[in-house]
């Protein structure tokens, strides 16, 4: 089975092995949809439906649809015994035909594409016979039927007694010819005698085709090999491409140049070969062809074809970019897109762009719902630094900022806390007296004794309790115990404020070793049958209680009901069940090990603990080592695991000395591709503020001339300017000083709507109000004209009086030039 | 700029990734439970195949070159779906590959890397004239030359390093341009990649380590990959650049190497493309630049052009010869997986109205 689309009606589609069949391409349900009896699905949107047909000549061994406008369907047929045949697919078959003088076969027809009244035919070889015939098909009666007119003589005749193996026309007037096997011959037809303009010498002379983008460019075939020819320089080929089995099939992709495909005996797929990138200095090294191979996609509710079917024949679309269908040997037809290389790239922004088709980009910005699947870190940063993540005076409102990530909620509300707990009691604690941020590890005065171990100067007063009859009743005390246990959200005053669950309400009570509360807080929740159960409690060694217990309380699921029973449980002081709960917080396992384990236990516990939140990058480590040198590894491991670059940099930034926190220059990076200037200076601000080394020194400043003080940079004295310049004020009570200072020759953005807050404190001054905007009062404002300005609320009380600029030598009215500046008195 | 809605159907293509999705419809409402996603796009103008467009560091301006031979700007407005053509830079004389925005620290400059063996690095000016009307001219500010085939590909280096571009060519070498005393400076490299080096890609400035003790002195490195189907980094050392290690793995021409960005992850990492229908994502756990490990992302139908990280390099996006876009994520249990495939069903979409 061969097949064509049509040139002209480019959603017809030929078809031809016994009978000859015209299909019409639609659109259809894309798969899994069933089409209508007779449609065939070629594509997942496409189908056809026959629309004609023509049995009068079985097997045509070659057909070229016409390329003219005029002949509605009219296609040319080569058969066996030399005739060609023109027909179309009308009610009444229209046909002409143009027979040689010696019967043989065709073996090769094309329309010239740019003059479709010629035909050029290539036959077999014949004694005293040409075998390349050119047809003006103008010539002679039109509409003959049934009866072949013998006047019809060919307008051109080449190569007497020589075999045409192949023709192909090059632009209007030129024609390729394999022949004999043996040469390929380039005629030019524009003379009326036809002159052989060029002669390559080889075995490829099946299948020429010439490239349609690119007309100097030919392909043919023989064997195995693909040989590709430069008709500016014919004498040998351009490129060799060999293949592994003997070639039938060649064609240029018609929409874009250097693209040709090949088919294989006995293959399922098409070669591609792209030669575009194979023209210049192909003297050393090899040609870069790309070679790709395209196999048809077949969907599986299609039975009659897998991607192991052997491929007759394939047809490139005329117009409709990289669109080729392939047919198999039973007819199987389907489309496939040989696609470009796709373009693509990730913008800073976080835009993704690729190229589609020819000219079209497409983009996905960080605004859709994609990032959100992708759980993109970087959209959610710019969203978290747009509500000043980071910039909140308080640390715990910084939380509110990161609302999604209840890990870093929580974090920043600790900080907090810890900050608050540190400042009251660092007088009490020696450990704690030079950290703002301490965790664990730092007031339980652990110190690494650089084996790997740790040691610790920790004495805690060991209690024995007898407030129920708990065999294990020892508990430790120190005030550093209690510190930590604050820092873990612990108070014995009130359980009852405590946050979570009423069970871990009453573990916690239990662990204070409040028995009579935690049944309390339990019976009160719908936990009344724990709370019998705890009530039976009996610490005999043998009770049926304690067995009971022991037995069940692995299988239930509340982690703060399992930690009670394994409490009660103990036997050994150990708690190793409770303590490697991975089930209930940090902060809880904490708590509980600084009232029950003896100081070495207690600082072993909590190196393992730490050594392990840090291997999790887990953030709830950071009470244990607080914002300290100690916790570097576990942001780094965090930072490592979710690329969350912002919060690390800003937790650095707010609560780690500058040194630590200079890595923060990333994020600001960050902030400057999103244009979000004003988060990116404020940063720049926190980030220096504990090092004046690193606040740079101004270059320029501008100064308010009634007052002195410099507006550009806070904490840098005015440019003191002699008084006696400014000699033609002579208001007493404001010493005016106004001048052009340097920065005032500058261009400087307008003062509507894009004053620059000096930072300065509020101006004393409050009986001219702007509008519902004192601060107004002391930004900075200029003339438009003359460039001279200063503190808004100065040029008032000047301008209420004058009319002038207060500039000495500047006759400028600035104030009646400048009618937004007229304030209301 | 039109907006069309794409779907996403959550469809298990990939048996050995957890989770991938496709696109499979253009039209809306289809599919109930998929995620419609918003594609934005531009008709960029140009007459034949478009081979790279880039968005610049602000993500306001937009460069796109073209088998025309020409390379278009554009300024763009991607929330308000809005861009407007700016120039159309023409010097090429052959297809133009890749284009690259230079850090907007440096003026707005843009490198541009042809078949006509020429990178031309374009500067914009801006003009007033004496209306007062902005004009923005584009101007070729430098032509290097030194090339002796096709230059397949530009990158701009870190802009701490200041101006260098590197450039990777079919005549198996690389150039590193860079600006120094108000004057383009050439450093070739040699035979970098037998038969031809296909991309460039620069290792961030800044070895993103927040952890101080065991930091690195700064070096400036970029890989390259070539049809030698080798993955190479190269490493600046008394002005001359080494080769300093060289990644096998891939078995045909390597496409497209991309480093991953800074701003995430400490651990360097660079994804590699290739014609043997594969991205490998090598990292370089020890942080010394030398030992890498090969990780296989996927063996794809056919071969991949390119691949490209997100801002923090924890996303993958490649784009393969089956014209399909796929988005590659991390997880936690250190396995790649599949996010979303896409745009197939875009052109399908495009060309059935043609």
């Amino acid at each position: 089975m061969d097949l064509q689309w049509s040139p002209i009606l480019t959603d017809q589609l030929l078809a031809w092995s016994q009978e000859i069949l015209l299909y019409q391409s639609e659109d259809c349900e894309p798969l899994p949809a069933k089409l209508r009896p007779g449609c065939t699905r070629v594509s997942n949107q496409k189908a056809l439906t026959v629309v004609a047909k023509l049995s009068d000549y079985p097997f045509p061994k070659v057909i070229d649809a016409y390329p003219g406008t005029d002949g509605e369907g009219m296609i040319a047929l080569g058969l066996a015994n030399g005739k060609v045949i023109l027909s179309t697919f009308g009610s009444t078959v229209v046909s002409k035909e143009f027979v040689p003088k010696h019967t043989r076969q065709v073996n090769s027809l094309q329309w010239n594409r740019a003059n479709p009244n010629f035909l050029a035919v290539g036959l077999d070889k014949a004694r005293s016979d040409y075998a390349v015939s050119i047809w003006d098909v103008t010539l002679g009666s039109k509409y003959v039927n049934g009866y072949h007119s013998d006047v019809l003589r060919p307008k051109i005749e080449l190569g007497i007694s020589e075999t045409a193996n192949s023709v192909a026309w090059v632009q209007a007037r030129s024609l390729l010819v394999g022949m004999n096997g043996k040469h390929i011959k380039l005629f030019d037809l524009r003379d009326s005698q036809p002159k052989l303009s060029n002669t390559a010498t080889t075995k490829a002379v099946f299948g020429i085709c010439v490239d349609n983008v690119c007309n100097h460019r030919v392909a043919s075939f023989a064997e195995n090999q693909v040989f590709v020819w430069d008709t500016r320089n014919f004498e040998k080929p351009f490129l060799i491409l060999n293949h592994s089995k003997h070639v039938s099939k060649l064609g240029w992709c018609p929409t874009r140049a250097g693209l040709l495909a090949c088919l294989e005996k006995d293959s399922s797929s098409i070669t591609l070969h792209d030669v575009n990138h194979a023209v210049m200095s192909t003297e050393e090294g090899e040609p870069a062809v790309l070679e790709r191979r395209l196999t048809p996609a077949y969907p599986t509710e299609l039975e009659s074809a897998d991607s192991t079917t052997v491929l007759s024949s394939f047809a490139w679309h005329p117009t409709e970019e990289h669109l080729i269908t392939t047919a198999t040997f039973n007819g199987v037809m389907w489309s496939s897109f040989v696609y470009e290389r796709l373009t693509l790239n990730w913008s800073p922004t976080s835009i993704l762009g690729w190229s589609d088709g020819k000219r079209m980009i497409n983009f996905i910005d960080n605004t859709d719902e994609l990032y959100t699947v992708l759980d993109d870190i970087s959209v959610k940063m710019k969203h978290r630094a747009k509500n000043g993540y980071g910039l909140k005076a308080q640390l715990r409102d910084n939380g509110t900022t990161v609302e999604d990530d209840e890990d870093l909620k929580n974090l920043w509300t600790w900080l907090d806390f810890c900050k608050t707990l540190t400042e009251k009691e660092k007088n009490r604690l020696p450990s704690i007296s030079t950290v703002t941020f301490p965790g664990a590890q730092t007031v339980l005065k652990m110190e690494s004794n650089g084996s790997g171990g740790v040691t610790s100067t920790l004495k805690s007063e060991i209690i024995n309790n007898s407030s129920f009859d708990l065999r294990n009743s020892k508990t430790y005390r120190s005030d550093e115990r209690s510190f930590v246990q604050q820092l873990c959200g612990w108070s014995v005053e009130s359980i009852h404020d405590l946050q979570g669950t009423p069970t871990r309400k009453a573990a916690i009570a239990l662990f204070h070793l409040k028995l009579r509360l935690a049944i309390k807080i339990l019976n009160e929740s719908d936990n009344s049958i724990v709370a019998m159960a705890i009530a039976g409690f009996s610490d005999d060694q043998n009770s049926l209680w304690r067995e009971l217990a022991l037995s069940k309380f692995s299988a239930l699921s509340d982690p703060y009901i399992r930690a009670i029973f394994a409490f009660l449980t103990e036997a050994d002081s150990n708690y190793e069940t409770i303590l490697h709960e991975s089930e209930l917080t940090v902060a809880d396992r904490l708590g509980f090990a600084c009232s029950f384990l003896p100081d070495a236990k207690l600082v072993n516990f909590v190196q393992d603990i730490s050594n392990d939140m840090i291997k999790k990058g887990n953030l709830y480590g950071i009470l244990l080592t607080g914002m300290t040198p100690q916790s570097i590894p576990l942001l780094q491991r965090y930072l490592n695991l979710t690329a969350d670059v912002q919060s690390v940099a800003v937790l650095a930034i707010r609560t780690m000395a500058s040194d630590i926190a200079s890595s923060a220059i990333l994020k600001l990076d960050l902030l400057d591709s999103w244009k979000l200037w004003d988060e990116r200076a404020e940063f720049d601000i926190l980030k220096n503020r504990n090092n004046p080394a690193l606040i740079p020194q101004p270059e320029v400043t501008v100064s308010c001339n009634f007052c002195g003080k410099s507006i550009s940079a806070p904490g840098v004295p005015g440019i003191g300017r002699s008084t006696q310049i400014f000699s033609r004020f002579i208001t007493t009570d404001v010493k005016l000083k106004l001048s052009e200072t340097l920065a005032a020759l500058l261009h400087m953005p307008t003062t509507h709507g894009n004053h620059s807050w000096s930072g300065t404190e509020q101006p004393v001054v409050d009986m001219y109000k702007i509008g519902a905007c004192p601060e107004a009062l002391s930004w900075y404002t200029w003339c438009q004209t003359c460039r001279h300005g200063g503190h808004t609320v100065h040029l008032q009380q000047w301008f209420r009086t004058q009319a002038e600029c207060p500039v000495s030598g500047c006759t400028c009215k600035c104030i009646n030039l400048d009618r937004v500046l007229e304030f209301p008195s | 700029m039109d907006r069309k809605q794409v779907l996403l159907d959550y469809v298990a293509s990939y048996p050995d990734h957890q989770l991938s999705l496709l696109v499979a419809s253009t039209e809306s409402g289809r599919m109930s439970s998929s995620t419609a996603f918003t594609v934005a796009t531009v008709d960029t103008g140009h007459e034949d195949m478009i081979h790279d467009a880039q968005m610049d560091f602000l993500g306001t301006k937009l460069a796109t070159c073209s088998c025309d031979k020409t390379v278009r700007v554009f300024d763009v407005n991607i929330n308000h779906g809005s861009q407007t053509f700016v120039a159309e830079l023409k010097g090429h004389e052959g297809p133009v590959w890749q284009v690259a925005w230079a850090h907007p620290r440096y003026d707005t400059l843009l490198a541009s890397c042809s078949y006509d063996r020429k990178v031309i690095i374009w500067k914009e000016t801006t003009e007033i004239k004496p209306d007062g009307k902005k004009v923005v001219k584009w101007d070729a500010s430098f032509v290097y030359e030194g090339h002796d085939s096709s230059v397949n590909s530009v990158c701009w280096a870190p802009p701490e390093w200041g101006l260098m571009l590197a450039c990777g060519s079919s005549d198996s070498s690389i150039t590193v341009l860079s600006y120094v005393n108000d004057r383009w400076v050439a450093s070739k490299i040699p035979n970098a990649h037998t038969l031809g080096c296909n991309a460039v890609t620069w290792a961030p400035a800044q070895a993103p380590s927040f952890d101080k003790t065991n930091e690195v002195q700064p070096v400036k490195r970029f890989a390259s990959g070539g049809c030698d189907n080798l993955v190479k980094i190269w490493r600046e050392e008394n002005d001359q650049w080494l080769e300093e290690v060289k990644l096998e793995g891939h078995s045909d021409w390597v496409r497209d190497v991309a480093w991953s960005p800074a701003a995430g992850l400490t651990r360097m990492k660079i994804a590699s493309s290739s014609q043997d229908r594969r991205v490998i994502i090598w990292t370089n756990k020890e942080s010394d630049g030398i030992s890498w490990t090969p990780e296989p992302l996927h063996v794809f139908d056919d071969v991949v052009w390119h691949v490209s990280w997100n801002f923090v390099g924890d996303v993958l996006a490649v784009s393969g010869g089956d014209n399909q876009v796929s988005l590659w994520k991390k997880r936690e249990t250190d396995s790649w997986e599949c996010i979303s495939d896409s745009s197939k069903s875009c052109i399908q979409n495009e060309q059935r109205t043609l």
